[in-house]
């Protein structure tokens, strides 16, 4: 009979009785690793399988005990470098349960504001400068796109070439400018957002959290195409990381910082921006 | 090899997938059809820009807008791959609900050993490949 084997969060797959077994001594499955077979009504750590008593497993820690050989996560809280820079993004986007869950509740804000830095202007930069090329190349057409789209704001049809550059890269300045506070601003907001549920741990831990799912998000969200699956998937993490830090479920988590933000803005949308979109066509 | 589905309790810390992709999917749609109301346009591709030839995600806006309008021939025919994640996305969200009012304790997941696997991973590419070679085809006629 096949056997599944789960290192939460992730399934490791399914295997016969002898290769859980000869893993089991190996090394590549652990005793807590959690496994089903059909029939089981609940998944069960390997080291309760009386099947595998006599593989002289030592006894899997308690759920209790302290976490001593669990690594900070993600990557980036180990140290700065440019395979941990990397790794953050890898640990964040594809691995946000254990990420978060081994996210340290101490350690100031310093490093994930920089983290978060070094992903978000990069990133930003190679597309402005991809844009600039874009319009170097292609600029009269664009600009004659513009003039000729009704739906376009009045004055972006009166700008030249150089204009419209000037207003890309100035778009990039405000960005650096405003980012760090925005993200702390944004992070307040959460929290607050938040608070109704007695979260664990303060505004560092929404503040952390936010930091490093944006940072790692920021350049993926960035790439043509591929922003179409990392937007809804960062929405996710972001809920994911939340949930996690300060251990609320996710379905309140979602309701505060989901449901709540849409809420308000689709209201200032309609109220404000709207009008405002119509005015300048 | 095995490629199957089976049913089984979730294992603790799973993601909670019988949650998190219908209100991704639901999300999206509901994301599509407000940008469709406001009749913004998607910006130009670059790569098409560039080598006269669609991207992977080219043809999916046009999948979207023909699938609003129930034309489901024309929607499969402009981008195969953004049609059957729709299907994926409506069957796994019908699955979802019925799991939920259910109150279910097993799941349905996909069941695969490692040769498995691979034959998914290789076929995947194939498809991509394949998926590729019909765009260039259809979106540059």
């Amino acid at each position: 009979m096949q056997i599944h084997v789960a290192r939460p969060p992730n399934q490791l797959g399914v295997f016969s009785q002898e290769e859980v077994a000869a893993g089991l001594q190996a090394g590549r499955f652990l005793p807590t690793d959690q496994a089903w077979r059909e029939g089981m009504s609940a998944w069960t750590p390997l080291s309760q399988w009386a099947e595998f008593g006599g593989l002289g497993m030592p006894p899997a820690p308690s759920e209790f005990a302290p976490a001593a050989t669990a690594q900070p996560m993600p990557a980036w809280e180990r140290g700065s470098s440019i395979e941990n820079y990397f790794s953050t993004i890898k640990d964040v986007a594809l691995n946000p349960v254990q990420t978060f869950d081994n996210l340290p509740a101490e350690g100031g804000l310093g490093r994930p504001l920089l983290y978060n830095y070094l992903t978000t202007f990069p990133a930003l930069l190679l597309l402005a400068g991809l844009y600039a090329l874009i319009l170097a190349v292609m600029g009269d057409g664009i600009l004659q796109g513009m003039r000729d789209g009704s739906t376009v704001p009045s004055f972006l049809k009166d700008l030249s070439l150089g204009g419209l550059m000037g207003l890309l890269f100035g778009f990039v300045f405000c960005v650096a400018l405003f980012a760090p506070l925005a993200l702390f601003v944004s992070s307040a907001f959460t929290y607050f957002l938040l608070l109704p549920w007695s979260p664990r741990g303060g505004y560092a831990g929404s503040f952390r959290a936010n930091a490093y799912v944006n940072g790692a998000f920021f350049p993926l969200t960035c790439i043509p195409c591929l922003n179409y699956v990392a937007a809804p998937w960062q929405v996710v993490v972001n809920v994911i990381a939340l949930s996690r830090v300060h251990q609320i479920a996710w379905w309140k988590v979602l309701i505060s910082v989901v449901v709540i933000p849409c809420c308000l803005c689709c209201g200032v949308y309609a109220a404000v921006l709207l009008p405002l979109l119509t005015r300048l066509r | 090899m095995k490629i199957g589905i089976v049913r089984r309790p979730a294992f603790p810390g799973e993601l909670n997938h019988e949650f998190i992709w219908p209100s991704v999917f639901l999300g999206g749609a509901l994301f599509a059809w407000a940008w469709f109301q406001t009749g913004w346009s998607l910006p130009p591709c670059i790569f098409y820009e560039y080598t006269g030839l669609p991207c992977l995600g080219c043809g999916g806006t046009r999948c979207a807008r023909q699938l609003v309008h129930l034309n489901f021939l024309e929607a499969l025919k402009f981008h195969p791959g953004f049609f059957i994640v729709v299907l994926g996305g409506v069957l796994w969200t019908a699955y979802a609900a019925i799991f939920w009012v259910r109150r279910d304790t097993l799941r349905l997941r996909l069941s695969v050993d490692d040769r498995g696997e691979k034959i998914l991973r290789r076929t995947f590419v194939g498809v991509l490949i394949a998926h590729w070679a019909w765009q260039c085809y259809y979106l540059t006629r």
